[in-house]
Order: structure tokens, then C-alpha cells, then sequence
């Protein structure tokens, strides 16, 4: 066939059919490269995993698919309505898609269409116009609506591309569905966990508390105590362990019934904690306490930063006498008291189960003992908990019944032998250990804090003392009283002696404060703020044990001290050799210059009080003279007829 | 004898003549829009009738009436009417034809059963084109109604052999002359130029799980033969009902409940259907 057979209609009709074609291949071209690219509407990651993002991945395929007036995304919720998730140009065009898929949706044609699976086009209210409707779903669920508008011109060329729509929509329906999965996953996965954490600490709960009670289990209690042991492991302080059994608990058991019983224990418990923690109350919540069920009718205490071991004594005693009462199970009066048994680390055990064992033998010492009562875990003199806290106790007693007394060592002018005065030093007069020096109980005084009552003490007693020498004022011989470093920090000691003195009616430069030189190189500054105080006030201050701590000369001077009190070391060597007196004889030579007395003590031998004399040192205090000396023999010690024995050149 | 020297015996069965011819090559322009689908379908008034009947059926459940073509195929699908006018073609094409053997209302109403029931099973499987599931279904035993026109008198020897052996009729057809009318009805769809697809489901749909590419579709159409003819929703000639393979049935992937309402929704359109298309 040649051309030239045409008509010119069919030459036309041709052209306008090759036109077509051509058309249909670049609109296939372009249908491939969107089908190419719908694995990106998938929700598969969590990126892209919200409807909203999948819509708008879908939106923007069809958007290079087919030339469409406006667009719109209908999709279904949970309660099977359709609800506009997107629409392309929204109330711009007349009349606005939304409503028109409103009319669909009451004509019918809306739903009618979701049972189709291929694009549909339904006549619009605007002339030449189309509105297509694609319904959105899997093979088994309709997901929602695809909803468009088109010039029926447009979509006549567009024909061909139509089933790739549908494969698009179908795509995005399983991107929705996979979407909505994840979801559903996500959520259930978080449900799971937060039962899986909650039932975890309830069972955590359950496996480290007594159920009856709701107290610490044995479990708990041995962890918190080994805690406890750790933190105060190298530190300061003590850990006490309580272990408390009912007293005849089985004979209310098999009166009762277990029940009972049970009722007993829950009561008890109850009681238990109301005390522990009004403790804790009264202590200013320092306190740490825990309460523990260990099984059957034994209970456990950790207790931890109690005052003392005197403070856990306190709270043993209130636990035994608040317990044992007389309690009303169901309608019956049970009368219950405990016997407890007290191990404290770290002296009754480096380890939780040693201690649990010393406090559970020592329970059993108490209940041997007649029961509704305490023990601790030895009275063994020589177990250092015992000794350590019966100290403690009696020494709190010690002032009360009048078991202190003070010693004086005379001073003596080393060229007359006369006395000019002494040093007070303390004693306990214990009833069973006899007299004990200041070395066995002072620093146990300090920790108490039982030194500032010692000290007030020990003035008033020298100023009593020297009021009984009912002498004229210039007199009366200069007493010098020793000063710890814990003093030092009180905030008005120099006001608070100052009264004292004043009140006996002494005059204050009769009293004398003696510092060791280290207490005052511990604190250099508050040291010369209290003893320039202490010198306003008139009292005179000496510096005790020069020459061991490191004072240097700076600081020495800074000192408003009046004497210088050379260490007993120094004058112990002094008949060793030419080289000790060296040291003293440049001692002597600096206190000199700085305008400071100086005395020397531990004197022993005739030889050493020539040799000081000869130094040009010219008092001192030792052996050589005295001793230490109740008040009454000192008293004798100072008429004027008395001399002590002179070291003869 | 083979496939093709039986199709060559006589032309003029095998292929449409005049309007039908036109329509038929207009249709399988894959470029054709919506208009000149509709110019071809208007050049016979019967196909016409009958298509805009079609469209305004309970099948598709418009709620308004469709009164033009043009809105039909808009409405319905371009695809989608390519199917529904060219199942109505065949119907028409072959209906007058003096067949020996079978009564032809009811072969029409098996193989409009089928269809209605292979659309109706894609349409539970949220399938994209339905229709052509349809399409597929009514031209499935094509092969079997060009065999009785062939075999004339001779007929009679298969439904022997069917008595004989007690056997299924394509069984009866592969005795007898060597393969049967699955064979030689898709060999005559592929002659049409019909879409591989359909060829592949009509040759295979006694043997589902020899369909290679298409399988899906083979294994609807099988399945809905089975069902029609286990429902008696007509008869082409087969007197047992083919039985379904299982993995066939698995393949479609639809629960045994599903069927009943996809039963339910073929009868329900059945009746109407054969009214519209073969008064």
C-alpha cells in the first residue's frame, strides 16, 4: 500500500494517532519510573513510619502520575468513618473537593466505589470535569479514599496510566496497614514492658520483704547490714545490730492459734517501727535504723550513727520496756515482752554473718538470763566493746557522783625551793578499775563531747580549792589548769571561764591555761584569737610540751603566751651530755628575747635542776620535787615554812 | 489430529464477522480511550443494549441509573468494559450455533456461572480488574463448545466413553482424540490475541498447578468450575464435578467461610445475568 491511496482524513487521523501514541509512550515512561520508586511509600523504617508520611509519599507519586485539578487523601479510623488526612489545594477551587465528595458520600456513589478496585469517574458538578474516586485497601481491608479532580480531557490521555494508580493506592493501603502494625507493636511492646518492670519490683519487693509485715526480709536485712559495715569500714562510728526475739512466742501460738500469732507479730512490727522512728525523731534524723522480719518471731535493728554506744543502749532499753505491753489479739490480752541480743561492729565482727551470729548468742544470753531484756554480746572486761561502752556509761556518771579529783603538781622556784604554784591534773577515782590518769578517759571524753562538762569542772574545783586556802589574794599561788584542743574550738571559752572565775571571787591572774604547742599548731589562728581573749580577761597562758610540736618563731611571737613550758623530753637528757643543753639552753635564750617565762618540767634528779639553774632557767615542776598530790597535801605544801630540796651547785 | 489441524477445519468458526469484528479489533487496541470504545461498541445496537443493561445491573450496584455508554465506561472502567463487551460478543457469537450434545441455555448458564463466580472470588481478593476474572470464567469452556460443533454425530462416542468409564468428560475428550477442550479453546483465545493470561487460566483449568505464570488466575477459574458445577448452575457437559486441588485452593488464599458469601454473591447476580445476556 502506497501512501498516495490516502485520503486526507486518514492522513489526519493518522497524525493524530501517531500524536497519541507518542503521548502514551512518554506517559508509560514516566509510570515506570513512579512504579520504580514506590518501595519509598513503604513505612518500613521508623522514619517514614506515620501515616502522615506515607500519605504525603504517595500523594507526591500520583502528583508526577497524572495532572489533577486538586487531590485528597480520605482514610479510615478505628471507628470506620472517613476523615480528610490531606488535601492538595484546600478551599481554593469552586466547588471545594471536600464537599464534593460530600454529595458522593450522601448519593451513595461514595461507598459504592469502595467495593471497586479500579479508579472510578463519576460526573462533576463543573462542566468538562471529572471527580475520581480510587478506593485505598489491601486484599483484605479498605483503608481509605483517593479522591481527585481532572478535566475529562486530561484523563482521556491519561487512560493508560490508570492501573499504575491503582497499583500506587494499593501500595500505600499496605504501607498504612504495615504502618498501623508497627504501631500496634510499638504499643503493645511498651505495655509489655511497663508490666514486665512493674511486676519486677513487685517481685523484687516480694522476694526482699516479710509479707505478713511488710518488713525487710532476712535478705534485705544482711545486704543493708553488709552496706552499713562498708560505709563505717576505716570511718568513724559503730554499727549496732539488735536482734530481738518474742519471749514465749510458741505458747501464744498454741494457746491462740497461728493466727494469732500472726496478728501478734504484725502488731509488735508495728509498735517496732513507731518506736524506731520517734527515735530517729528525737535524734534530729540522724538516726538510721532498720527494722527487719527474720523469720518466725525474731526481728532484727541495724541501727547506725547512734551517739554513742550509750544512744544505742537508750534505744535498746525503750524497745524492750515499750514492748513488752499488754496487747489485745482478737479480744484476748497477750502480754509479750522481748529479750535482745546487741553485736556492734566493728568490735563483735569484721563480717555480717559473724555479727548475726554474736548478736543471736548473745539474744540467747539474754533470754537464759530471765528473759524481756538485753545483753550485749560479751561482758568479758577484756572485750573492747564492753570496756569501751561501760567507760562511756560510767564516765557520764563520773561528775554527777563526785568520782573526779584533781591532783597538784607543785612549780617550784628552783633558787629557793619554794612552791609558787602548781599544775591541776585530773583523775578518775573509778570504783573498780581505782584511780585512772587523764590518758584513759580524756579523748574518750572528747568524742562524747563530754569534755567541755569536764573542764568547767575542773575549774570550778581549782577555784573552790583555792578559796579553802582562805589567803590574802597576793597570796595565793598561780594554778594552771590543761586546755584540749577541743576547748579551743568552744565558741566563748575565754567568756565562759572568765564568769566562772569572777563568781569564785579568784583573781584570774592566779589561773593558768596550758596548751600543748601541737593543739595550737592545729589551728595557729583560732588559737591566737582565743588567747588574746583569754589575755584580755587577765588570765595568764602557758605553752605546754615546747619543742614537739613545730611551732615556728613567727608564730610563737604572734602568741600573747606568757611562758614557755619546756617538754619533759628535753630535761630528761639533760645529764646525757653537752648536746641536750644546747637545745634547752637555746629554748631558754628565745623565750628570753621573745619576753616569755619559761619552765621546765619532768624534773628527777638534783643534777637536772642544777643544769636548768645553770641554763638560766629558773622554775620547774617533777618528780624531783613531787608528785602530783591530792589538794590537802599540796595545801601543806605551801606554808612558808616549807621547802622542797634544793639542787646545790 | 492436533490442536491446530482441528482450528484450521473451519475458519469462519473461529473467528467474528462483521460489527462483531470491528468492535472486537477496536477493544484490543491497548491505546483506544474512552471514547472510541464507546463509538466501537455503539456499531451494534444488541452489544450496546445489552452493555449499558450490564452496567445499570445489581453486578455492579450503581446507586444512580447509568443511561449513556460513554458514562458507563467511565463509570465501570475502560478495562473494565473492554471485558464486559467482549464477553458479551462471544456469548452472541456463538449462541446461534447448531450444537449436538449439549443443551446451549445451560452451557451459557455454566460458563456465565463461572464467570460471575471467578469476578466475585477476585473481588474477595480485593483484586485490581475484576472483570477480567469475569471475562476469563464465561470464555473458559469456549474449546468444549467448538469440539461438539466439530464432532457433530460423533458426540455421541465421548458420552460413551463418559458412561464407560465413569469418567470426567475432558477425560472422555483426551481418550478419544488426544487432548481436550482446554487445549483447544485457549489455542483459539491465543489465536484472538487474547491476553496471556487468559490463555494460560483456560488451558490449565483442569490443571491448575501446571500454570506457570499465572497461576492465581488459573486457580480461580478452576476453583469457580468446580463450584458451578458442584451447584448445578448449568451444565457444559460434565456430569461429576471436577474435583479441586488443594494446593490450588490454598493458592487463592481464602478462608472456606469466605466462599459462602462469595457463593452467595454470584446467585444472587446469576439469574439476572443470564436474562440480560441470553434472552
Amino acid at each position: 500500500m502506497s501512501p498516495s491511496y490516502r485520503t486526507p482524513e486518514e492522513v489526519n487521523a493518522l497524525h493524530e494517532r501517531i500524536r497519541f501514541l507518542e503521548e502514551a509512550l512518554e506517559a508509560n515512561a514516566y509510570a515506570m519510573d513512579v512504579l520504580a520508586s514506590t518501595t519509598a511509600i513503604f513505612g518500613d523504617t521508623d522514619r517514614n513510619r506515620s501515616p502522615e508520611l506515607i500519605i504525603q509519599n504517595s500523594i507526591e507519586s500520583i502528583r508526577r502520575l497524572l495532572p489533577a485539578q486538586d487531590m485528597a487523601v480520605y482514610v479510615l479510623d478505628n471507628d470506620c468513618s472517613f476523615n480528610l488526612a490531606y488535601q492538595e489545594r484546600p478551599e481554593e477551587l469552586e466547588p471545594d473537593l471536600a464537599d464534593t465528595v460530600e454529595q458522593l458520600i450522601r448519593d451513595g456513589q461514595f461507598s459504592w466505589a469502595l467495593h471497586q478496585n479500579h479508579p472510578v469517574c463519576l460526573p462533576s458538578p463543573v462542566d468538562g470535569e471529572s471527580v475520581m474516586l480510587h478506593v485505598i485497601s489491601t486484599r483484605t481491608r479498605i483503608r481509605g479514599m483517593f479522591v481527585a479532580r481532572f478535566r475529562q480531557s486530561e484523563l482521556q490521555r491519561y487512560e493508560m496510566i490508570l492501573s499504575t494508580l491503582t497499583m500506587v493506592l494499593f501500595n500505600t493501603a499496605y504501607a498504612l496497614e504495615s504502618a498501623d502494625l508497627f504501631q500496634m507493636m510499638d504499643r503493645r511492646q511498651k505495655a509489655l514492658q511497663r508490666i514486665t518492670e512493674r511486676q519486677s519490683r513487685e517481685l523484687l519487693h516480694h522476694m526482699s520483704h516479710d509479707s505478713l509485715t511488710n518488713l525487710p526480709n532476712r535478705m534485705l536485712f544482711s545486704d543493708r547490714l553488709s552496706q552499713a559495715m562498708e560505709r563505717h569500714a576505716g570511718a568513724a562510728g559503730h554499727v549496732a545490730l539488735i536482734l530481738l526475739d518474742l519471749d514465749n512466742f510458741k505458747r501464744t501460738n498454741d494457746s491462740l492459734g497461728h493466727r494469732a500469732g500472726d496478728e501478734l507479730i504484725r502488731k509488735v512490727a508495728q509498735d517496732l517501727s513507731e518506736l524506731l522512728d520517734h527515735a530517729r525523731e528525737r535524734s534530729g534524723r540522724h538516726l538510721r535504723t532498720t527494722l527487719s522480719r527474720l523469720g518466725g518471731d525474731e526481728f532484727g535493728i541495724l541501727v547506725e550513727d547512734s551517739q554513742g554506744l550509750e544512744g544505742i543502749v537508750r534505744l535498746v532499753t525503750d524497745v524492750v520496756r515499750k514492748t513488752a505491753t499488754e496487747r489485745q489479739i482478737f479480744d484476748q490480752p497477750v502480754v509479750s515482752s522481748v529479750s535482745c541480743g546487741i553485736a556492734v561492729y566493728p568490735y563483735d565482727g569484721e563480717d555480717a554473718d559473724t555479727l548475726l551470729g554474736n548478736a543471736d548468742a548473745a539474744m540467747y544470753e539474754a533470754k537464759q538470763r530471765g528473759r524481756n531484756g538485753f545483753r550485749f554480746y560479751t561482758q568479758d572486761l577484756n572485750a573492747r566493746t564492753f570496756r569501751h561502752f561501760e567507760l562511756e556509761n560510767e564516765l557520764g556518771q563520773a561528775i554527777a557522783n563526785e568520782q573526779l579529783v584533781l591532783h597538784y603538781q607543785p612549780k617550784v622556784e628552783l633558787a629557793t625551793g619554794r612552791v609558787i604554784g602548781a599544775e591541776a591534773l585530773i583523775r578518775w577515782q573509778h570504783p573498780k578499775l581505782g584511780l585512772l590518769p587523764p590518758g584513759h578517759f580524756i579523748e574518750l571524753a572528747e568524742d562524747m563531747t563530754l569534755i567541755e562538762e569536764i573542764g568547767e569542772w575542773v575549774l570550778r574545783q581549782v577555784c573552790r580549792d583555792l578559796q579553802s586556802l582562805r589567803a590574802a589574794e597576793d597570796e595565793l599561788p598561780r594554778v594552771a589548769i590543761n586546755v584540749s584542743a577541743r576547748q579551743l574550738r568552744q565558741p566563748d571559752l575565754a567568756g565562759g571561764f572568765h564568769r566562772i572565775i569572777r563568781e569564785a571571787g579568784i583573781p584570774t591572774r592566779c589561773i593558768e591555761l596550758e596548751l600543748t604547742e601541737t593543739s595550737i599548731m592545729d589551728d595557729p589562728k583560732g588559737a591566737a584569737r582565743v588567747f588574746q581573749r583569754l589575755r584580755q580577761v587577765g588570765m595568764s597562758l602557758a605553752v605546754d610540751d615546747f619543742g614537739t610540736g613545730h611551732a615556728s618563731l613567727m608564730q610563737l611571737k604572734q602568741l600573747p603566751a606568757d611562758t614557755l613550758k619546756i617538754d619533759r623530753s628535753f630535761v630528761k637528757d639533760l645529764d646525757h651530755g653537752e648536746e641536750h643543753a644546747q637545745i634547752v639552753r637555746a629554748i631558754v635564750l628565745m623565750a628570753r628575747t621573745l619576753g616569755l617565762d619559761v619552765i621546765a618540767e619532768g624534773v628527777e634528779t638534783e643534777r637536772q635542776a642544777q643544769i636548768l639553774q645553770d641554763l638560766d632557767c629558773h622554775t620547774a615542776q617533777g618528780y624531783f620535787y613531787s608528785h602530783p598530790v591530792p589538794f590537802a597535801d599540796f595545801r601543806e605544801l605551801l606554808r612558808p615554812e616549807v621547802a622542797l630540796p634544793l639542787a646545790t651547785a | 489430529m492436533t490442536v491446530a489441524e482441528f482450528l484450521e477445519q473451519d475458519d469462519s468458526l473461529c473467528s467474528f464477522s462483521g460489527s462483531y469484528n470491528t468492535i472486537f479489533t477496536r477493544l484490543s487496541d491497548p491505546t483506544a480511550n474512552v471514547a472510541g470504545i464507546t463509538e466501537a461498541v455503539e456499531l451494534d445496537p444488541t452489544i450496546a443494549a445489552k452493555t449499558l443493561r450490564m452496567a445499570n445491573s445489581s453486578l455492579y450496584g450503581f446507586p444512580e441509573p447509568i443511561d449513556t455508554l460513554h458514562r458507563a465506561v467511565s463509570i465501570i472502567g475502560l478495562q473494565q468494559m473492554r471485558q464486559i463487551v467482549l464477553s458479551t460478543i462471544v456469548i452472541e457469537h456463538f449462541r446461534g450455533l447448531p450444537v449436538i450434545g449439549v443443551d446451549m441455555e445451560s452451557f451459557w448458564r455454566h460458563s456465565i456461572a463461572v464467570g460471575v463466580l471467578s469476578r466475585s472470588i477476585a473481588r474477595f481478593r480485593r483484586e485490581a480488574n475484576i472483570e477480567r476474572l469475569y471475562l476469563y470464567g464465561i470464555m473458559h469452556d469456549l474449546g468444549r463448545l467448538l469440539l461438539f460443533l466439530r464432532l457433530g454425530t460423533r458426540t455421541e462416542e465421548l458420552i460413551n466413553i463418559r458412561e464407560r468409564e465413569q469418567c470426567l468428560l475432558f477425560e472422555a475428550e483426551r481418550e478419544l482424540l488426544g487432548f481436550d477442550h482446554a487445549a483447544i479453546g485457549s489455542a483459539l483465545l491465543e489465536e484472538w490475541g487474547m491476553a496471556p493470561a487468559q490463555v494460560e487460566a483456560t488451558r490449565y483449568h483442569h490443571a491448575p498447578e501446571e500454570a506457570r505464570a499465572f497461576p492465581v488466575e488459573t486457580a480461580i477459574v478452576h476453583v469457580a468450575d468446580s463450584i458451578a458445577n458442584s451447584l448445578r448452575l448449568g451444565s457444559s457437559g460434565e456430569r461429576f464435578v471436577p474435583p479441586v486441588s488443594p494446593e490450588t485452593f490454598d493458592r487463592i488464599g481464602l478462608e472456606m467461610p469466605v466462599y459462602e458469601d462469595i457463593i452467595g454473591h454470584a446467585r444472587k447476580h446469576l439469574d439476572q445475568m443470564q436474562a440480560i445476556l441470553l434472552d
